[in-house]
C-alpha cells in the first residue's frame, strides 16, 4: 500500500502538470514572436516606423522603377501616392517627427494614378545601403502590388515580421547555449529579447534593422554555442558569413566581428604557440572569406546603384572629440540617458509615444541591479566567470565600436546620429549578462522564481507599450 | 504551496497593471493639427498680459481646452535650485462665444510644473522635455460649439515667468489655424479636448475603430484582438509553465573546459 503523502511532499506537489520541454518552450518562444510582430505592425501608424517612407520607397523604387536609389538626398524623390499617404497621417514636408497624433483614416488626397508609384527621382536617404534585407521584401511587395500603398507597405512589413520571428528562434537557441542547464533561464532569456519593446518596433516596421537584429541573433546563437563547444574552421566561416549578412543589413554589423577575439580567447583550450598561430590563421581566414565577399557584394551594389560610398565623407578637425564629448554629455546627461535607457527600452514610432517616466527609471534600476550581480558574480564565482566576461565583451565590443562610428561621423556633420535602436543588434549578450547578474543576487533556489518575473514583468512592459501607442497614436 | 502563492502574486501583479491601464481616464477625442510642433517656442507672460486665441472647435462635445504651460516661479528649471512650496500661478480665462456672450468666466490654478527628481534623474529624454510642459484643462461649457474665444490673463503676482507655448503662422504647413488676436503672427498653443474624461475601457471601440481603419486588409477585427490575447495568453502559460517548472535541477552554466580543434 502506497503510504500517505507527508505535508512536505504535499506542499512540492505541483499545481498543474509540468511537462514543459525545450520543444514547448521553442514553440511558444516562435509563436510569441509571430503574434506579437503582427500585433505591433499594425498598431504603428503607417510610415511611423524611424525612416520608414525612404526604407519602403527602396522596395518600390526597386518594383516599379527597376533601379536601385541613390543615396544621400533629401525625401522629395519619393512616388507621389507615398508622399499622399504620408499626409493622410499628418507627415507634412517637414517629416514624422513634427506629426501630431491622432490618427485614424481621413484621407486628405488620393493617389490613383499608375505613374504615382513611380520615383519623380532616385534618390533615397536609404539608397546607400545594400539591397539585400530590400530584395527579399520584393516578394511580399509583390503580393500586395495591386493594392494601396498602404496595404503594400503592410505587406513589406511582414518581412520585418517574419526576420523578428526568426529572430527570435535564434534568440531561444542562443539562450540555450548560454544557460544549457536551465530551460527556464533560456526561456525568460529569449521572451525578454522578444517582448523588448523598441525590439518588437523594429521588427514590426519597415526597416533594415530587422535584418541586422536577425542576423546577429544568428550570429550569437554561434557565439554562445562556440563558448560551450569550441570553435572549429567552419564556425569561423559561419561566423564570417553572418557578420557579412549582417554588414550588408547595415554597416555596422560589421562591427559584429568585435566580439570574435573574445570568443577565441574564451572557447579556444591554449596550445604552443606555432599551433596557435596556425589556427589563428586559418580562423581568421575562414571569417574573413565571407566578409570580404560580402563587402565585395555591397561596393557592387554601390557601383550599380551610383552610391560612391555607405558613409559620408569625414572631414577630420571639423568637430573633434572634445566637441563630441560635450554634446554628448549635454544637458545634465540627458543625452546618455535618452540614447540608453529611453530610446532603447522604448520611445516609439517618429519619437512621439514615450513610457511614463517612472517606468524608465525601474527600467533603469532593474538593469542596474543585473549589472551590479553581474560584476558581482565576475568577482565571486571563478567557474562562471569565463561566461560572464565573453558575454560582457561580445556587448561592449560591437557597442564601442558603434559609438566610435557616430563620432567619425560627427568630425563632418557635427551631428549625433545614433539612437538607442542602434544597439538592438547587442541585445541578446546584455540579456545574458543581465539575468546572469539578477540570478546572483536571489538564492540558487529562486531560478525559476527569477525567470518566471522576467517573462511575466516583459509580457507587463510588452502591453504597457502597446497602451501607450494606443493612447498617443489613436486616441 | 510557495510557488502558487507566488504565482498568484505574480498575477495579482500583472491582472492590476492591466486594470491602470484599462482604469486610467481618457478624453474621448482630441483635436487634430492644433499644436504646431514645427515651429513651437515659448512665451513668458508677465502679471496683467493678456493673451486671445479664437479656438475652432472640430465636433460636437467639446469638453476642455488643454493650455500647455511651465510654471516654475522663480526657482529656475533646476530642480535642485529651489526646494520651498511653490505657489500656483493663476489666470483668467474668459470664454465668449461667436456671438459675443459670456461662455465661462474662470480663474485657473496652474500647478508647479516641476517633476520630481527621481522621475527624470537627467531628463525624461522625450522629445519635448525641454520645455517641462504640463497641460491645464479648461472647462469648456456643454453649449459651446463653433469657434470660441479664448482669453487669458495672468492675475497673480508671484515671482518669475509664466510660460505659454505659440507656434508661427509662417511656419504653419496649412497657414489656416487662427492667430492670436494680441500678435497676428503666432498661435497660442492649445488642445481641444471632446467627451468627458472616462476610463481608456470604455474607450475601446475608437481605438479598435481606428486601428482597423489603417490595419491592412488581411487582419480583419477581431484577428488583430485575438492576436493581441495570444501574446498575453502566452506570456502568462510561460510565466506559469517556468515558475512550476521541476525545482531542484543543479545550474552549472560554468564552460566546461574548451576542446582543442
Amino acid at each position: 500500500m502506497r503510504p500517505p503523502v507527508t505535508d512536505a511532499e504535499f506542499d512540492s506537489l505541483p499545481l498543474i502538470e509540468t511537462h514543459f520541454t525545450s520543444r514547448t518552450a521553442f514553440v511558444a518562444v516562435v509563436v510569441l514572436a509571430l503574434a506579437k510582430g503582427l500585433v505591433w505592425s499594425v498598431v504603428l501608424p503607417p510610415w511611423y516606423g524611424p525612416d520608414e517612407p525612404s526604407h519602403y520607397a527602396y522596395v518600390q523604387q526597386m518594383v516599379e522603377d527597376r533601379r536601385l536609389p541613390i543615396a544621400y538626398e533629401a525625401n522629395a524623390g519619393f512616388a507621389p501616392e507615398i508622399l499622399c499617404s504620408q499626409n493622410n497621417v499628418d507627415i507634412g514636408p517637414f517629416g514624422p517627427f513634427r506629426a501630431e497624433p491622432p490618427f485614424g483614416s481621413t484621407p486628405r488626397c488620393t493617389a490613383s494614378s499608375p505613374s504615382d508609384r513611380h520615383a519623380t527621382d532616385p534618390n533615397n536617404p536609404a539608397g546607400a545601403y545594400a539591397p539585400v534585407y530590400y530584395g527579399a521584401a520584393i516578394p511580399f511587395y509583390l503580393l500586395a502590388q495591386p493594392l494601396s500603398v498602404e496595404a503594400r507597405l503592410a505587406a513589406v512589413r511582414l518581412w520585418s515580421v517574419l526576420l523578428g520571428t526568426l529572430a527570435a528562434a535564434f534568440a531561444f537557441l542562443a539562450a540555450r547555449w548560454a544557460f544549457p542547464s536551465s530551460l527556464p533561464l533560456a526561456t525568460a532569456a529569449a521572451v525578454l529579447f522578444v517582448l523588448q519593446p523598441m525590439n518588437s518596433q523594429q521588427t514590426a516596421v519597415v526597416n533594415n534593422d530587422a535584418l541586422l537584429i536577425a542576423a546577429a541573433a544568428a550570429f550569437w546563437w554561434r557565439y554562445f554555442r562556440c563558448l560551450r563547444k569550441g570553435i572549429t574552421t567552419r564556425d569561423g566561416f559561419i561566423f564570417g558569413g553572418l557578420v557579412g549578412l549582417a554588414y550588408l543589413a547595415k554597416p555596422q554589423g560589421l562591427f559584429l566581428a568585435a566580439a570574435l577575439p573574445a570568443l577565441y580567447w574564451f572557447a579556444v583550450k591554449r596550445e604552443s604557440i606555432r599551433t596557435e598561430l596556425t589556427r589563428i590563421v586559418r580562423l581568421g581566414a575562414a571569417v574573413a572569406a565571407p566578409i570580404v565577399g560580402c563587402v565585395a557584394i555591397a561596393r557592387v551594389f554601390l557601383s550599380l546603384g551610383g552610391n560612391p560610398s555607405f558613409l559620408p565623407p569625414s572631414k577630420e578637425g571639423v568637430h573633434g572629440l572634445q566637441l563630441y564629448l560635450m554634446d554628448f554629455i549635454w544637458g545634465n546627461y540627458e543625452r546618455v540617458y535618452w540614447m540608453y535607457v529611453t530610446s532603447f527600452w522604448g520611445y516609439f514610432g517618429s519619437f512621439q509615444a514615450d513610457l511614463p517616466n517612472f517606468v524608465y527609471v525601474i527600467i533603469t534600476l532593474v538593469v542596474v541591479a543585473g549589472v551590479v550581480g553581474a560584476v558581482w558574480l565576475l568577482v565571486t564565482s571563478r567557474p562562471l566567470r569565463p561566461l560572464v566576461l565573453a558575454s560582457a565583451l561580445g556587448l561592449l565590443l560591437p557597442a564601442g565600436l558603434t559609438q566610435l562610428l557616430e563620432f567619425y561621423l560627427f568630425r563632418s556633420t557635427g551631428s549625433l546620429v545614433l539612437q538607442g535602436r542602434s544597439f538592438l543588434m547587442v541585445l541578446i549578450p546584455l540579456i545574458v549578462v543581465l539575468i546572469l547578474g539578477w540570478r546572483r543576487l536571489f538564492p540558487t533556489r529562486a531560478n525559476s522564481a527569477v525567470a518566471a518575473a522576467v517573462v511575466l514583468a516583459a509580457t507587463a512592459l510588452n502591453v504597457l507599450s502597446l497602451a501607450v501607442m494606443l493612447e498617443v497614436f489613436y486616441g | 504551496m510557495k510557488r502558487t502563492l507566488a504565482w498568484s502574486a505574480g498575477l495579482l501583479l500583472f491582472a492590476a497593471m492591466l486594470v491602470a491601464i484599462l482604469t486610467t481616464p481618457v478624453y474621448g477625442d482630441r483635436g487634430r493639427d492644433e499644436i504646431n510642433l514645427l515651429s513651437i517656442h515659448e512665451l513668458e507672460v508677465a502679471t496683467g498680459t493678456v493673451l486671445t486665441q479664437p479656438v475652432p472647435l472640430q465636433r460636437e462635445g467639446a469638453y476642455a481646452i488643454d493650455l500647455p504651460y511651465r510654471w516654475v516661479g522663480s526657482c529656475g528649471r533646476s530642480r535642485f535650485s529651489c526646494r520651498s512650496e511653490l505657489k500656483p500661478a493663476r489666470v483668467q480665462a474668459r470664454l465668449t462665444s461667436s456671438d459675443g456672450a459670456v461662455l465661462a468666466d474662470t480663474i485657473e490654478s496652474l500647478a508647479d510644473t516641476r517633476v520630481p527628481y527621481w522621475l527624470q534623474p537627467t531628463g525624461d529624454g522625450s522629445f519635448l522635455q525641454d520645455y517641462g510642459a504640463a497641460f491645464h484643462p479648461i472647462r469648456l461649457p456643454p453649449k459651446a460649439t463653433g469657434t470660441v474665444l479664448l482669453s487669458l490673463t495672468r492675475v497673480d503676482n508671484e515671482p518669475g515667468p509664466l510660460v505659454f507655448f505659440v507656434s508661427d503662422l509662417a511656419k504653419n504647413a496649412a497657414g489656416l489655424r487662427p492667430t492670436m488676436l494680441e500678435s497676428p503672427g503666432q498661435m497660442l498653443d492649445l488642445q481641444t479636448e471632446y467627451g468627458a474624461p472616462r476610463p481608456a475601457l470604455a474607450k475601446a471601440a475608437v481605438f479598435v475603430s481606428r486601428v482597423q481603419s489603417l490595419a491592412p486588409p488581411w487582419l480583419p477585427l477581431p484577428l488583430l484582438e485575438l492576436l493581441l490575447a495570444a501574446v498575453i495568453a502566452i506570456g502568462i502559460f510561460l510565466y506559469t509553465r517556468i515558475l512550476f517548472a521541476p525545482a531542484g535541477e543543479p545550474i552549472d552554466e560554468a564552460l566546461s573546459p574548451p576542446r582543442s580543434r
